[in-house]
């Protein structure tokens, strides 16, 4: 199988003040297509850097960040804008949604960079909200909706474009028990179902449980593989 | 078109701040077009205004004699002498204030770039309670040739008792520097109707220079004429009279500056609301870049943001504007030496120019932060 997304030798350090500190060391790791997998690791591990290496929001000191076949390191700032919105759906902790707008408009925004016209955009958009199970909410905003409800809607707007890919930080961190099985086992459907890489970084263990790989990360550096099995 | 709703959106996200923004807006663009109207105004009169005529008017106010028209006549440089009297008043409610210059015959041969018809003229002559009415009066009025327009007047009562009953006899073209329009009456059915004590008076006389290279000279040479008479004379050159940076101080650049203040008020606060309302939404801008905005696209957005209150609010600030100029002539007739603001296109085309700028002005900053935004900082929130 073909890898979605490959790092090879990646090094990253920030500059804090004068000090810099090096979060990635030598970091390598493949990801074929179509697999769902977790991340885990303590706090500064590295591991919300390894999703913005991936989906192109920041890039490596050294090594390389190759996904769905590009190589990010040689695509300009606006390319790999372009790049993003194609290919990358992101699920953010928080939702990230747009108060002001309501669920079907903050799932029309990725459309809304394409050529699509206005009724195939509220097509793509209805069927994204039937997908995650809102289609009858889609007049109400963010604050009218439980946190599951938004974390629906964030992965509705991560999905509506269709990319190959979805990087998830931390989607459940937020949400009730109940909520986050909901959250997840959506995930494995889109992962099962339409095919979706997905790579999902958490520090609950039952989350890392529904995907079909769960990597470990301490000190920047991957230190177990375990496969949980799907 | 797409992104309107998204833009709207943001801007509709504190509601009470977007509404005070644009009435703000509104307010300082209404003063904007008065100032500038004001000024446009300024400019036709400047413009307008004939070297080769004396305003003569009484020094220390109140009228002058009809007899002191002859004296005029023989001051060396004279070459013509004309009058009028106003009739000061109201139609139908004291609110309605209404000024009517009552002329000699003569004055058609004075204000001869006016755009009446000598026809014209003479069918005031002919009859004695007709008037001429220029066509913004006649709109503000709603009357028409043959139409009765009824003018009570407490300071020029007739000697009968009864108000002014005029008849318009034709409705005639504006003149620049007459801002408001004006409405021209018969002085000699108007004088002569006068009780017998306020007759053979005249509010104004208009003395033609023979050079017009000498008119300011003739203008003193009035005044010395009448220096040790009973009523002293003030005089001033049309030229003079209507340039206003010949008053002591430039009100033209007076006028330039409260509109270009009005301006900086508007740019301070548009500017700061947009940086609140961008450093408040950095997450979200942040977001948006992420699921595929490019760095022009949410400059975009965010340009678009400033400018859409302060367009609506120059758009309705110049309309209010519109609007008080339209009533002002009520306020303060023509022949009150008030001048009244133009909205000439000028004004509008200052209006979109200014509000453009103010926008772009005031979005750039946020907008340059936004472009040099780092995604992961920002959405990690620190």
């Amino acid at each position: 199988m073909s890898s979605a997304i490959s790092l090879r030798h990646v090094v990253k350090h920030y500059r804090r003040g004068k000090e810099s500190v090096e979060v990635l060391h030598d970091l390598s790791l493949e990801i074929p297509a179509g697999e769902f997998v977790s991340l885990m690791g303590p706090s500064g591990s590295g591991k919300t850097t390894i999703l913005n290496l991936v989906g192109g929001l920041d890039s490596c000191n050294s090594g390389e960040v190759i996904v769905g076949g590009e190589h990010l390191e040689t695509l300009s700032g606006g390319q790999l804008t372009k790049w993003r919105g194609h290919n990358i759906g992101f699920v953010f902790q928080f939702y990230n949604l747009m108060p002001m707008l309501s669920a079907a408009a903050n799932v029309e925004l990725p459309l809304l960079l394409t050529s699509l016209s206005k009724s195939e955009r509220q097509r793509r958009v209805a069927v994204a909200l039937e997908i995650v199970g809102l289609k009858d909410r889609a007049s109400h905003k963010p604050g009218e909706m439980s946190g599951g409800q938004q974390q629906r809607v964030g992965i509705a707007r991560a999905i509506v474009a269709d990319p190959a890919i979805l990087l998830c930080d931390e989607p459940t961190g937020d949400l009730d028990r109940a909520s986050a099985d909901e959250i997840l086992t959506l995930l494995q459907q889109l992962n099962r179902q339409q095919g979706k890489t997905i790579l999902m970084v958490t520090h609950d263990p039952k989350a890392a449980d529904h995907a079909t790989r769960r990597l470990e990360m301490d000190k920047g550096q991957l230190i177990e593989r375990v496969l949980v099995g799907a | 078109m797409k992104y309107f709703p998204l833009v709207w959106a943001a801007i509709m996200r504190k509601p009470a701040r977007a509404i005070l923004t644009l009435l703000s807006v509104m307010i300082a663009f209404t003063l904007f077009g008065l100032t500038i109207g004001m000024n446009a105004t300024f400019t036709t009169m400047a413009k307008n205004a004939r070297a080769d005529r004396v305003y003569v008017g009484a020094r220390f106010g109140g009228d002058m004699s009809l007899a002191m028209a002859a004296q005029m006549a023989q001051i060396p440089g004279v070459s013509m002498v004309a009058y009028t009297n106003g009739l000061n008043g109201y139609h139908q409610e004291k609110k309605n204030k209404v000024y009517a210059m009552m002329a000699d015959a003569k004055l058609a041969d004075t204000l001869t770039e006016w755009p009446i018809t000598r026809a014209q003229w003479d069918m005031l002559q002919k009859n004695r309670t007709g008037i001429l009415i220029s066509r913004q009066q006649a709109t503000l009025w709603h009357l028409k040739p043959g139409d009765d327009f009824v003018i009570a007047s407490p300071q020029h009562p007739r000697g009968d008792g009864q108000p002014w009953k005029l008849r318009v006899l034709d409705i005639v073209g504006d003149v620049g520097y007459m801002s408001g329009g004006y409405i021209l009456g018969n002085y000699d059915y108007f004088n002569k109707s006068l009780p017998l004590a306020k007759q053979d008076k005249v509010d104004q006389y208009f003395v033609q220079a023979g050079d017009p290279t000498h008119s300011a000279d003739l203008a003193q040479k009035v005044d010395d004429h009448f220096a040790n008479s009973t009523i002293p004379t003030q005089s001033i050159t049309e030229k003079a009279a209507l340039d206003v940076s010949n008053v002591g101080i430039d009100i033209s650049a007076v006028d330039r500056d409260i509109a270009l203040a009005g301006m900086f008020m508007v740019l301070f606060l548009t500017a700061n609301g947009i940086a609140q309302s961008v450093r408040e939404r950095f997450a979200e801008f942040a977001t948006l870049k992420t699921i595929g905005f490019s760095d022009n696209g949410v400059m975009a957005l965010v340009f678009l943001e400033a400018a859409i209150p302060c367009l609506l609010g120059a758009a309705l600030g110049v309309g209010l504007a519109s609007w008080i100029t339209t009533v002002l002539p009520r306020l303060f007739p023509p022949g009150q030496g008030v001048p009244i603001p133009m909205m000439t296109p000028s004004v509008y085309l200052w209006a979109i120019f200014s509000a453009s700028a103010v926008a772009l002005i005031s979005a750039v900053l946020p907008a340059m932060r936004l472009k040099r935004m780092d995604i992961a900082t920002a959405l990690s929130g620190r």
